[in-house]
């Protein structure tokens, strides 16, 4: 059974009121997925929201010729599902993927729908993080549209930086450890290229590739490369 | 002057609404205009108005961080810019700027949040509409990220192609003119490369790219090139010799 307590570990659930809460809590059950288990599948629109608590979860575009590409990472605290909220939600040629084990908690289209009509609070909080998504994902956006590789990975380990050390300039840990194979998804490289280029990258003291704490990265100095070039940080 | 709120219904997101609700939304609702480059949204502001486009077209802008200017997303006439006001106080990273003379329906946010109190309904219109560009910025991201130019221009065409249920394989003209500088901040390409490339959709016979009434494109030939991700993807003949016949 799912405890409106549960529901304040989900950060954006947090400032709802008791009430709501409770409401969905009353509605939502806790879900497991093995890494590599579909969530939802290629075509199929979505029948439920899922709030992530744990593990990582991917969004992964298919296209005819079997080119595999990595649109979003869901991290904890993500809610997936905004399609649930369309009348007629469009065949989708991407589909949801476990990354590892994920945890989550499930909540039903109608069972949704009917606890935002009674707490309106639950539709705001849901589609402030919808609206999060697309402003990162229009970002990435942006990314994609630079043809440099060792800008679009920079900002990938900035991202993926852990919490709270966008402005250091010392070596921090990725806040999720990613394999040379899945960045190379995400940012639409191939997995050699960008292997040589975290090489590159470690060579210009941008990060450390092998150590007791995995790839450890320097946000600063990578933020000031994906915007000024190699020359800023010279 | 508030606004009837026939003027509403140019937005497939307020649908939904009911009358009540359609009123209280355009007793708040202003016409407000645009010129040619002004800016809709400003960068770096969190946003405090709906604008709802009637007439022309807006672009989402980003710098790139080699300094090109690139166009995230274009909204057209019946799209929201801004539907998240109500429920993100985030600054914008990006502008919305406007590409020819706009015209837009404007709601304060303070207006949404009195009308959203009695009517809980438009909340979920603006949910919905978020949802919807959505679904629309991960397909591009997919297309951006995984298709060649030819691919990714073909995408921008089949978005733009003005088909009102003509035959799929006959040439149609595009909704709204776009220049090859506008196509190609779109595309993520530069200028002379997108020219070329139109040059190539034109020998396989994807498009037309002068004639009387513009760009024309031909939505089945377009269609083929991204479902199979290759500009020489081998089309269905025979429907299209009997369209190119017609």
């Amino acid at each position: 059974m799912v405890t409106p307590e549960l529901l304040e570990g989900v950060p954006s659930l947090a400032e709802l009121t008791p009430p709501a809460r409770t409401a969905l809590a009353g509605v939502a059950r806790e879900v497991e997925f093995r890494p590599g288990e579909r969530i939802v599948p290629l075509i199929k629109p979505p029948q439920r929201i899922l709030f992530i608590l744990e593990g990582l979860v991917k969004l992964v575009g298919v296209s005819l010729n079997g080119v595999e590409r990595i649109i979003y990472v869901f991290r904890p605290g993500d809610i997936t599902g905004s399609r649930v909220l369309l009348e007629e939600s469009p065949e989708a040629a991407y589909e949801i993927v476990a990354m590892r084990r994920a945890r989550a908690l499930a909540v039903n289209k109608l069972d949704f729908l009917r606890v935002a009509e009674e707490h309106p609070e639950v539709l705001m909080v849901v589609t402030r993080e919808f609206s999060r998504r697309l402003a990162g994902l229009t970002s990435r956006m942006l990314a994609a549209m630079s043809e440099d590789v060792p800008v679009r990975l920079g900002q990938l380990l900035i991202d993926f930086a852990a919490p709270g050390t966008a402005d250091l300039e010392e070596f921090v840990p990725l806040s999720y450890p990613l394999t040379h194979e899945a960045m190379a998804q995400i940012i639409g490289a191939s997995r050699p290229h960008t292997s040589t280029v975290l090489r590159d990258l470690e060579e210009m003291g941008l990060v450390r590739r092998r150590s007791e704490r995995g790839l450890l990265v320097r946000p600063a100095l990578l933020a000031r490369m994906v915007h000024g070039g190699r020359e800023a940080v010279a | 002057m508030a606004v009837v709120s026939a003027s509403l219904s140019i937005c497939r997101s307020l649908d939904d609404l009911t009358p009540a609700a359609c009123d209280a939304l355009s007793e708040h609702a202003r016409e407000v205009e645009f010129r040619r480059g002004e800016r809709l949204i400003p960068m770096g502001q969190p946003p405090q108005r709906l604008l709802i486009l009637t007439e022309g077209l807006a672009k989402l802008v980003g710098i790139s961080p080699s300094g090109h200017e690139r166009i995230l997303s274009i909204y057209r006439p019946g799209e929201m810019v801004g539907p998240a006001v109500l429920m993100d106080s985030m600054a914008n990273e990006h502008e919305v700027v406007a590409m020819s003379r706009v015209r837009a329906l404007s709601i304060s946010r303070r207006d949404l949040l009195i009308v959203s109190r009695s009517h809980p309904s438009v909340v979920l219109s603006l949910a919905r509409e978020v949802s919807r560009q959505l679904v629309t910025m991960t397909e591009r991201v997919m297309t951006a990220t995984s298709a060649e130019v030819p691919v990714r221009l073909s995408h921008l065409l089949l978005e733009f192609a003005k088909e009102d249920g003509a035959d799929p394989g006959t040439l149609v003209p595009l909704e709204h003119r776009l220049t090859h500088e506008a196509m190609a901040q779109i595309i993520g390409a530069s200028r002379p490369h997108t020219s070329t490339v139109l040059r190539d959709l034109e020998s396989v016979g994807a498009v037309r790219r002068k004639s009387g009434r513009g760009l024309l494109v031909r939505p089945s030939r377009l269609r083929t090139i991204v479902e199979n991700g290759d500009l020489h993807a081998p089309f269905d003949v025979e429907s299209d010799r009997l369209a190119l016949s017609a």
